[in-house]
């Protein structure tokens, strides 16, 4: 294939190009279409650049409901796929992600307990402590769930596959059940729905939520650059990991923790959304290269703006109403997963596919 | 300046080293000394405790008693990183689960060398090694496509990758195959074994786990004869492979011939 030939610093224009469009193109399409003058009235409008008048509703719309979710759902959507990078360097297997190991339903359980059980407590939504408490309780659950699922799987020795995915099964039915009950007996309405917990939605976009998660989410792919190396030597092996010079345990701790910094900030605010960290860094795999190094920003890039695209989605096809953005995640993501079942499965049968 | 180059200062030394998983104790009591520019091959049946010796040997498994020195110092006191610059394993390996360029697999050879992205002379120092087990024209085929016996070449090529040293520097390497031939036709067994044994001449501690005999007592200058966790014999192929000592191991009574061409002794059984 031609595009494989490309250079990495090629992928890396032609993606960020793509992101750049995505969001441009999230910007302009909604509920209420906006032209690009509009835009670009408002943006200079918000930033005291200009005083054009513009419709004041477009611009409120704009500045404080559009623009913080495009841009939190470019990052949750970058943050998910370098996860599905490391995850699947780590469990060495192409088809895990953070909603099939536990971490996001973990995350979803940690923020849900803050949400329904935190109106309880009055410091916790008071203090400036309460913008803490919420990643801080998510970050905890989805690592603990993580380590189980990896603990499960990795009990003989090396990582196996059907008992990796089974330990997610069950831990993410064991979350989604605590999830579920805490809707049920939460009195405010938005922690009512269960929907929001299980498929996901960025409907409640605000600045507070994109302040948080964009740094964490930008240190966090930054930091997963300092172990692609160690990642790709995994492929061929733990003792080789160790021959070249790395300590796998530390590795692998560090990598979940890693992980988890990714998702768990992310779900704390928009719930679980599937099948973006398996879909994307597979993509470019398929239309590119294995190698770690490659993969952690080109996953970013592209996740961030495949999750721009299905929120566009999302928002437009029955709007002024909106979809749940894992309806659509899913409705793309589950097939490209059967399909890597299968393709798996028979490779199983001639012995290459062990972990 | 440094003094005159002392093969004592470098050499590997494993004292009383025993290893058991659970109650089966796998290496019993085994000390040995490995002196560069020796190419030591390490022959014994199956369940001997060849490969269990050498993952001791290289830090990947941690004795219960006894201690392993590289030169002066304990295995466990060099930092990994160091050892990744001085010793190379070959181990058997396992399919990868997400597949490679032949290039990427070699490249990561030189990892111990750069940060994130490979220097020129990395990328040289990798098709040189590829190109010395003969695997340069595969260097951008993918790894998966390859048969068992291209697969070892390569891996081979990455391990020479890592203990690649530049003109000039003497410094002493470590190397440690586990079974490098075993799926390589016979010209390639003899072509690795060549490459193998030069490198040995080059003050690098060379330690191979064969199974074939007759091609140790043509390659080797040290062989380790291992038996039920200890060693049988250790010193030049000639004293310890003898037909008593084959026939204590292996339980067979071997014959020996003397090639027509070289003069040396060849078993059949």
């Amino acid at each position: 294939m031609k595009l494989s030939s490309l250079t990495p610093a090629s992928w890396y224009g032609i993606l960020t190009f793509l992101l750049l469009l995505s969001i441009v193109a999230a910007l302009r399409i909604g509920a209420v279409d906006l032209s690009f003058d509009d835009i670009g009235h408002i943006l200079l409008n918000g930033l005291g650049l200009s005083t054009a008048s513009v419709d004041p509703v477009s611009q409120g719309l704009f500045l404080q409901i559009r623009l913080p979710r495009v841009l939190l759902c470019a990052t949750v959507g970058a943050g998910l796929s370098v996860s599905g990078v490391l995850m699947q360097a780590l469990f060495r297997n192409p088809i895990v992600e953070p909603g099939l190991v536990g971490t996001s339903s973990g995350a979803a359980l940690g923020a849900a307990l803050v949400f329904v059980l935190g109106k309880n407590i009055n410091w916790a939504f008071t203090d400036a402590l309460g913008l803490f408490l919420l990643p801080c309780v998510a970050f905890t659950f989805a690592f603990i769930a993580t380590l189980v699922v990896y603990r499960i799987a990795s009990a003989s020795g090396k990582v196996n596959v059907a008992t990796m995915i089974l330990a997610g099964i069950a831990i993410n039915a064991l979350a989604t059940g605590g999830t579920g009950f805490l809707s049920y007996i939460a009195r405010d309405p938005q922690a009512r729905s269960i929907t929001f917990w299980n498929l996901g939605t960025f409907s409640g976009a605000d600045w507070t939520q994109f302040a948080i998660v964009f740094p964490v989410t930008s240190v966090g792919i930054l930091l997963s650059l300092r172990y692609t190396k160690a990642l790709n030597i995994l492929i061929l092996g733990e003792d080789e990991v160790r021959h070249l010079g790395y300590n796998i345990d530390r590795l692998k701790i560090q990598v979940l923790l890693l992980n988890t910094l990714l998702v768990a900030i992310g779900t704390a605010m928009v719930g679980v959304i599937s099948f973006v960290g398996l879909v994307v860094p597979h993509l470019l795999r398929l239309l590119k290269s294995s190698d770690n190094r490659f993969l952690v920003l080109a996953s970013a890039l592209l996740g961030g703006s495949l999750l721009t695209l299905a929120d566009t989605i999302a928002r437009r096809l029955v709007a002024p109403a909106e979809f749940p953005i894992g309806v659509i995640t899913a409705f793309v993501g589950a097939p490209v997963f059967i399909w890597l079942l299968v393709r798996n499965a028979r490779s199983f049968q001639k012995g290459g596919f062990y972990a | 300046m440094r003094g005159r180059f002392k093969k004592e200062d470098f050499m590997l030394r494993a004292e009383h080293l025993s290893f058991r998983i659970g109650e089966k104790t796998l290496i019993d009591d085994v000390s040995l000394r490995l002196t560069p520019g020796e190419f030591t091959m390490v022959l014994g049946p199956n369940g001997a405790g060849k490969s269990t010796l050498l993952k001791l040997l290289t830090g990947t498994e941690t004795p219960q008693h006894g201690q392993v020195w590289y030169g002066d110092r304990p295995l466990p006191s060099i930092p990994l990183a160091t050892q990744a610059r001085q010793k190379g394993v070959l181990s058997q390996l396992l399919s990868l689960p997400f597949d490679l360029s032949v290039a990427d697999v070699v490249m990561m050879g030189r990892y111990p060398y750069f940060d994130l992205n490979p220097t020129a002379q990395d990328k040289h120092v990798a098709d040189d090694c590829l190109a010395s087990v003969g695997m340069l024209t595969f260097k951008t085929r993918a790894f998966a496509s390859l048969s068992e016996g291209e697969k070892q070449k390569v891996h081979l090529a990455r391990v020479l990758a890592q203990l690649h040293r530049p003109a000039g520097d003497e410094s002493v390497k470590y190397l440690f195959l586990d079974e490098p031939i075993s799926a390589l036709d016979i010209l390639y067994q003899h072509q690795i074994l060549s490459l193998v044994q030069t490198l040995a001449s080059q003050t690098m501690v060379v330690f191979v786990i064969v199974h074939d005999i007759n091609l140790a007592l043509q390659y080797a200058r040290t062989v380790i004869l291992m038996d039920q966790g200890r060693i049988h014999g250790m010193g030049s192929p000639d004293e310890v492979l003898t037909a008593d000592a084959i026939e204590a191991v292996f339980q067979l009574r071997p014959y020996f011939l003397t090639h027509p061409g070289t003069g040396r002794r060849v078993m059949i059984c």
